[in-house]
């Protein structure tokens, strides 16, 4: 037969191609699968709290009633405790304000704002813009990168994902964009030490 | 007829040379693209199309149409290879007044062409089964685009780097060494459905009666017949069209 050859890599090409759309489509059957179990699971929890806190309201409706009724002859004296109780509130929440606007970065390893750093990437220095709250990294952003293979740099990019889910920089660096991914961990590295505190 | 080999030769080197210049890293970053279905499949999760994939399909697809051009003609580490085996034949004939084409036997040619197979299934397994994170630093396709942006390499890739030399050396001792025995992506290549058309044929009743010119000057010392089972070896670096006598191998595309 002529071209033989030819036909059976296409048959086996083919092949290949379906069994990675097949592969993709059973793990996003079993990514639902989990997405409806933890669903459920949330929604049962839910609605256990929901009858905890019914049952947690009539019982403290019923013993305010009995005790409002039992404390229906001495209102005088309830009154003075109602006013002292507000005022003691009030200091309360007083102090609390003062409390959150204290909380500034002073105590933080790091400072809140944004940082730039750079770090060597593949074909040069990498610059990236870290923004912190409260020591969380709540976003990076490469500035520059000239020397990078924009290939390379998306998927390099990706390790901003981790950084930021995990907190930290000692995650692993993508393969197959090892110079680009190790770059902006430098980057960020960099960007944190301007950051801290001294 | 020299003169013709000539021709073809320079201006495969020309474009080599350009390609080298303008996209050293293309060859790893096809493989790279391959590397990331098998990591995905690895780490359980879905297969996403990424930026790797883009310069993989292209490649692909211009291979599965017009053969294997992006090996003979842009691949950096073939060009590489090139000019590592055309340097130490240069020296060859200069100093020791060797002329032939230096080489390894036809037969283990052949059998060293399977051992890029064995590579490829190892780095993919390896992808597959989380094995591939304990060999950074081993590849001296890193090795090789870090020297291309002008850097040295750091102390880690200290294996990547002695895998680069004794590659190097092994170039100099086989036309296209790396391509056709250890390339992981020329094993890919290879096994690519090429369309017949693009394969270089000869009209066998047109012959000289046992010449095999062409044979020998193959650098994968094909039959040059078409679609065979080794015509994936073929990198289309058309030296058998410009050493045939008779102008007698050409592509279906070419004679029509």
């Amino acid at each position: 037969m002529n071209n033989q050859n030819f036909y059976l890599r296409l048959i086996a090409l083919l092949l290949i191609i379906m069994a990675v759309f097949f592969y993709n489509g059973t793990v996003k059957d079993k990514e639902q699968a989990q997405d409806i179990a933890d669903l459920t699971a949330k929604t049962e929890s839910l609605e256990k709290q929901q009858d905890q806190i019914l049952t947690a309201l009539k019982e403290t409706y019923e013993e305010q009633k009995t005790a409002a009724e039992s404390n229906a002859s001495s209102d005088v004296s309830s009154e003075a405790d109602n006013k002292s109780e507000k005022d003691s509130t009030e200091d309360k929440e007083n102090t609390e304000q003062a409390d959150s606007e204290e909380a500034d970065d002073s105590d933080n390893v790091y400072k809140n704002g944004t940082f730039e750093g750079s770090g060597t990437g593949y074909g040069g220095t990498i610059t990236v813009q870290v923004t912190l709250e409260d020591d969380t990294i709540t976003a990076v952003s490469v500035v520059s990168a000239p020397g990078e293979d924009s290939a390379y740099l998306s998927q390099g990019e990706n390790v901003i994902n981790s950084i930021i889910s995990e907190q930290s920089t000692d995650v692993d660096t993508i393969s197959g964009a090892t110079f680009s991914s190790t770059g902006i961990l430098e980057a960020v590295n960099d960007a944190l030490s301007k950051a801290e505190n001294a | 007829m020299k003169k013709k080999q000539r021709k073809v030769r320079l201006i495969r080197a020309a474009i080599q040379l350009i390609f080298f210049i303008a996209a050293p890293s293309l060859f790893s970053t096809a493989f790279a693209g391959i590397k990331s279905i098998f990591l995905a499949i690895g780490g359980q999760q879905s297969v996403t199309w990424n930026s790797f994939l883009d310069i993989t399909a292209l490649l692909l697809i211009i291979t599965i149409l017009f053969g294997r051009h992006f090996c003979g003609y842009a691949c950096a580490f073939g060009s590489l290879g090139d000019a590592l085996y055309e340097l130490t034949a240069f020296i060859r004939t200069k100093c020791f007044g060797k002329k032939k084409k230096h080489g390894y036997p036809e037969e283990w040619v052949h059998r060293l062409q399977k051992v890029k197979y064995v590579i490829l299934a190892f780095l993919l397994l390896s992808c597959i089964t989380g094995f591939y994170s304990k060999l950074q630093g081993m590849s001296p396709w890193d090795v090789f685009s870090m020297l291309t942006t002008g850097r040295l390499p750091k102390s880690t890739y200290i294996v990547g780097t002695v895998l680069l030399i004794l590659i190097m050396v092994g170039m100099c001792t086989q036309e296209r060494f790396f391509c056709q025995f250890l390339c992981p992506m020329g094993a890919v290549f290879a096994i690519m459905p090429i369309i017949p058309g693009a394969l270089f044929k000869r009209n066998r009743s047109n012959c000289v009666p046992k010449c095999t010119l062409c044979k020998k000057r193959c650098p994968a010392h094909l039959d040059i017949d078409g679609d065979t089972a080794h015509s994936g070896e073929c990198i289309c670096c058309h030296a058998c069209t410009a050493v045939c006598p008779r102008r007698n191998i050409h592509t279906v595309v070419d004679k029509n």
